[in-house]
């Protein structure tokens, strides 16, 4: 582990640093409002043009759809839940994400939005990835999608939501995903872990704010802890389907999507891991900021496509 | 002051505006006031803040800011931006 920084991340890092204030008040609004623009800065950057409309679900949220080409015939496809600390990303910081993931995927993406913290705590986020997916895998043909061949991915907390969803929908509805995908994953609220020790601040992660932005979700540690919020405890993997899992050396919570893919490979299971070096938790999500975001996300990407039918 | 000058000072002024503006919605709906040597950290400026505006200051003025200029006192305010980026046109 050289612990070395690509030249362009620590670019971005010295922008945060010059920015700092120690003694700035807690404040996951004025985080949220700074992902947004971030999103629009350096989100979209060279992302692939989709078809894309937008979806209603009902009493849930809204989803955006991505179809990387016209089809009559139904597509694979993929439900895709953003990061942002459950309490900042939406449908557009991650537009750019989810083109790219369309396009190089070749699966019609399902952007789905669920509501954020402090307005709405636990576990409003995850009912509403579940009532997501859930809907969205039920209409599949309405939706133009193949229901044999669905995916679930995330990244950061959107990963822990899709991983919770799909362990979810398989024991209440038999609802079964054919890939899991998680970039960057946060898969445990409570944990400590060595990459968090390592890395607990300056890393674009701080983790005492994204440590607050837990609490503020999900203000009790014991829920914190369950399998729900923290899928890496869930006893039972058996129901997730091959999982893609993408993780930034620099990132603390390097550890949750290693571990996972580590405990995939002892039960046997079908897992691929990929580390990006030099990187920290949301680069792929900067391409404007990051040129190996683009080759990150596509082979990601690459590795989501769904087996030729 | 040069018309220069004060058109390089309005146009740092509305990329500092729409960065504190999000955050300033609810107290001040449409516009922050920014006086040239008012303290950046004050009206609500942080370390994503100061990431957006950097990169909104290097697409309106097509320029890019070396990261050894990269140091807080250079984005403390109005006046201090303009100061950098008028030592960063003249080395271009």
């Amino acid at each position: 582990m050289s612990g070395a920084v690509d030249r362009h991340v620590q670019r971005l890092l010295h922008m945060l640093e010059s920015g700092r204030d120690p003694d700035a008040p807690y404040d996951p609004l004025a985080r949220r409002d700074g992902l947004s623009q971030l999103g629009s800065l350096a989100g979209s950057t060279g992302a692939p043009p989709c078809l894309t409309e937008t979806l209603y679900l009902s009493g849930v949220g809204r989803g955006r759809i991505y179809r990387p080409f016209p089809s009559r015939s139904p597509q694979p496809g993929l439900i895709y839940f953003h990061g942002g600390g459950f309490v900042a990303g939406g449908l557009e910081t991650h537009d750019g994400v989810c083109r790219r993931l369309a396009r190089a995927s070749e699966r019609v993406v399902v952007s789905a939005t669920y509501r954020l913290a402090p307005e709405f705590a636990f576990p409003a986020a995850h009912v509403d990835a579940r009532l997501a997916a859930r809907a969205i895998a039920r209409d599949a043909l309405a939706l133009g999608l193949d229901p044999e061949r669905l995916a679930l991915a995330g990244d950061s907390v959107g990963a822990g939501l899709a991983m919770s969803t799909c362990l979810a929908l398989a024991q209440s509805d038999d609802i079964r995903f054919d890939r899991l995908g998680l970039i960057c994953p946060i898969l445990d609220l409570e944990r400590d872990s060595p990459s968090r020790r390592l890395y607990p601040r300056g890393r674009f992660i701080e983790m005492d704010a994204v440590r607050r932005d837990f609490e503020l979700y999900c203000p009790d540690p014991a829920i914190r802890a369950g399998a729900m919020a923290s899928p890496l405890r869930a006893g039972d993997l058996s129901a997730l389907p091959p999982t893609v899992i993408h993780t930034a050396e620099l990132d603390p919570f390097r550890d949750d999507g290693e571990d996972l893919s580590a405990r995939l490979e002892t039960l046997g299971r079908q897992a691929v891991l990929v580390r990006h070096d030099r990187m920290v938790h949301y680069f792929y999500a900067l391409p404007g900021l990051i040129p190996s975001a683009e080759p990150a996300l596509d082979q990601f990407a690459k590795a989501m496509a769904a087996d030729p039918q | 002051m040069s018309t220069t000058q004060a058109d390089m000072l309005a146009r740092i002024i509305a990329k500092v505006n729409d960065v504190l503006v999000a955050r300033l919605k609810e107290s001040a709906p449409d516009m922050v006031l920014i006086e040239g040597c008012s303290d950046l950290r004050t009206l609500g400026l942080d370390s994503l803040g100061a990431v957006n505006l950097m990169l909104s200051l290097e697409t309106e003025f097509d320029l890019y800011i070396p990261q050894d200029r990269m140091k807080p006192q250079n984005f403390r305010s109005v006046a201090a931006i303009a100061a950098l980026l008028s030592d960063l046109a003249k080395a271009a």
